[in-house]
């Protein structure tokens, strides 16, 4: 069994966009997602919003601190999934139907096993 | 994550928004949205990872709230205005003496005289319904364009006359037009067969949710807001049997009367008898009085017609539209025959506003059909069938059409 991470970008337009009745339609499939997946999904992360920095070590220059997150893509961080399976085609058919992609996108990312 | 869910968003949608509104004022209507917009934004990206909290509403208000002020702040007007979200500060409408539920009293403010009807209750779809402007536009049958146009006019009259209290003599007559909404409301929702489904049959809940708040406060509970909520819940109950499971539309004369909701029809006699209290005999009185009659027949041909006749003879008196005399011609036709009922629709027929009025001439088709001029029902009912019309109506009248049709041989 691996570990694989899902990294989740949001798109603020996708999601001003929706209505509160396409909501609850999205916090319907997660519930049956999370259900569907229990055995997998071993756990999330949601990283807070309008906080953080970004640092840089410039040669000389010293440390370079700016206000955070990058935002130069139009997608933002937003959270983590942690999920197990067998390998990366078994985790990517339960990455396919995360609810996330309805407003954003999602990274897959195998964690680096530790042997 | 529970069942308990559904729904959540829209029904929070339509408490926040008043909660916010009543706090910010009349000018800050599309702040309120967007905090509320942002708030469930905030639910959506954070319940997925860390669950759905224990009180998920508790849980929305904190962030509309939260959301608020840094809109108000981004907005560089916090010193001013920051201090009216505290709790239980209300600068919208009514005097602070008057214990209203925000709903209620932004429910008011949407029913603004100066607003045509059209606007208020698009208004009143849009702030206390939670729904989207696109859905606004579904329920009403209108282009999204005019659904954001009136919307948008509502909000700027509103903002422009700012909080204002309103006084015991103009609360009766907003309270009139708050009564004509939630009748319009509950009437779009109530013919669940055109346009999308699922969004038209929440109206009903909707119109059934707000009457009972207005009912429940004391400020505004009145006699007939009591014969509104009769007239809803009557009309409530018998949806089950409107509908065929097929979609097809089923005739009151048709309908299996044991689908009928007992919970609605037991909650109309109950506001049926608080509307009954004085002297006050309001269209709703008369609409009530009538549904009650049906609900009290197991069946057509046991129904007290010579009640409802004479009711809507009233409602001619008092409340005269051609509508009412159309349905007063059905009355007639069970009290007094087909002949009769010929000469009463006369006046109906003759009516420009009825010309494209698909029932008026469905109805004129059943009475010929009734006094045996079988050449004159389907001439009329060929009239019905090129006026506008739901699906499902439109396949009933080409199944009478048919059928009498087939009589002729």
């Amino acid at each position: 069994m691996n570990q694989y991470t899902l990294i989740l970008r949001d798109d603020p337009e996708a999601l001003a966009r929706i209505s509160p009745s396409e909501m609850e339609a999205i916090v319907a499939r997660y519930v049956r997602w999370r259900e569907d997946n229990a055995t997998h999904v071993t756990g999330g992360e949601k990283l807070a919003d309008g906080t953080g920095l970004v640092l840089r070590r410039r040669g000389g220059a010293g440390l370079e601190v700016s206000d955070g997150p990058f935002i130069e893509a139009k997608e933002v961080l937003g959270g983590f999934f942690f999920i197990r399976a067998e390998s990366l085609g078994a985790a990517r058919a339960i990455a396919e139907t995360c609810p996330h992609l309805e407003f954003g996108s999602i990274e897959l990312r195998l964690v680096d096993p530790t042997d | 994550m529970s069942a308990d869910l559904d729904r959540i968003f829209r029904q929070e949608a339509g408490r926040l928004v008043p909660y916010l509104l009543r706090r910010l004022g009349p000018r800050h209507f599309d702040l309120a949205e967007d905090a509320v917009q942002d708030a469930f934004v905030e639910a959506l990206r954070h319940w997925p990872l860390r669950g759905v909290p224990d009180d998920p509403r508790a849980w929305l208000l904190k962030a509309a709230h939260r959301k608020a002020l840094d809109r108000l702040k981004r907005a560089a007007t916090a010193e001013r205005h920051a201090h009216l979200l505290d709790e239980g500060v209300s600068t919208l409408a009514l005097e602070p003496s008057r214990d209203l539920p925000d709903e209620i009293a932004v429910l008011l403010l949407a029913c603004h005289p100066s607003l045509p009807r059209e606007a208020q209750v698009a208004l009143a779809l849009r702030t206390l319904g939670g729904l989207s402007t696109p859905e606004v536009a579904r329920a009403l049958l209108i282009s999204e364009a005019a659904a954001a146009q009136r919307i948008v006019r509502a909000k700027r009259e509103i903002g422009r006359e700012g909080p204002a209290p309103v006084r015991e003599v103009d609360l009766d007559a907003r309270i009139e037009a708050v009564l004509e909404v939630l009748y319009l409301v509950f009437t779009e929702g109530a013919h669940a067969t055109e346009g999308d489904a699922a969004v038209r049959a929440t109206l009903v809940g909707d119109a059934l949710h707000l009457a009972s708040l207005l009912a429940a406060s004391p400020a505004t509970a009145r006699p007939r807001v009591h014969a509104l909520l009769s007239l809803m819940h009557f009309g409530a109950s018998r949806l089950p049997a409107r509908v065929s499971d097929l979609g097809e539309l089923v005739l009151l004369e048709d309908q299996d009367r044991s689908l009928w909701h007992a919970g609605h029809r037991a909650r109309g006699f109950h506001h049926l008898a608080f509307a009954s209290v004085g002297r006050d005999v309001s269209r709703f009185h008369l609409e009530a009085g009538i549904a009650a009659t049906h609900a009290e027949a197991a069946s057509v041909s046991a129904t007290d017609w010579p009640r409802i006749l004479s009711l809507y003879d009233e409602m001619m008196a008092r409340y005269p539209s051609p509508v009412v005399a159309l349905n007063r011609t059905v009355a007639v036709l069970h009290v007094h025959g087909a002949a009769a009922a010929e000469d009463a629709l006369q006046g109906a027929r003759r009516d420009p506003s009825l010309a494209l009025y698909a029932p008026l001439h469905a109805t004129a088709a059943t009475i010929a059909a009734r006094r045996g001029d079988r050449e004159a029902a389907l001439r009329r009912m060929e009239q019905a069938l090129l006026c506008p019309a739901s699906a499902p109506l439109r396949r009933f009248m080409e199944r009478k059409r048919r059928e009498w049709s087939a009589e002729g041989g």
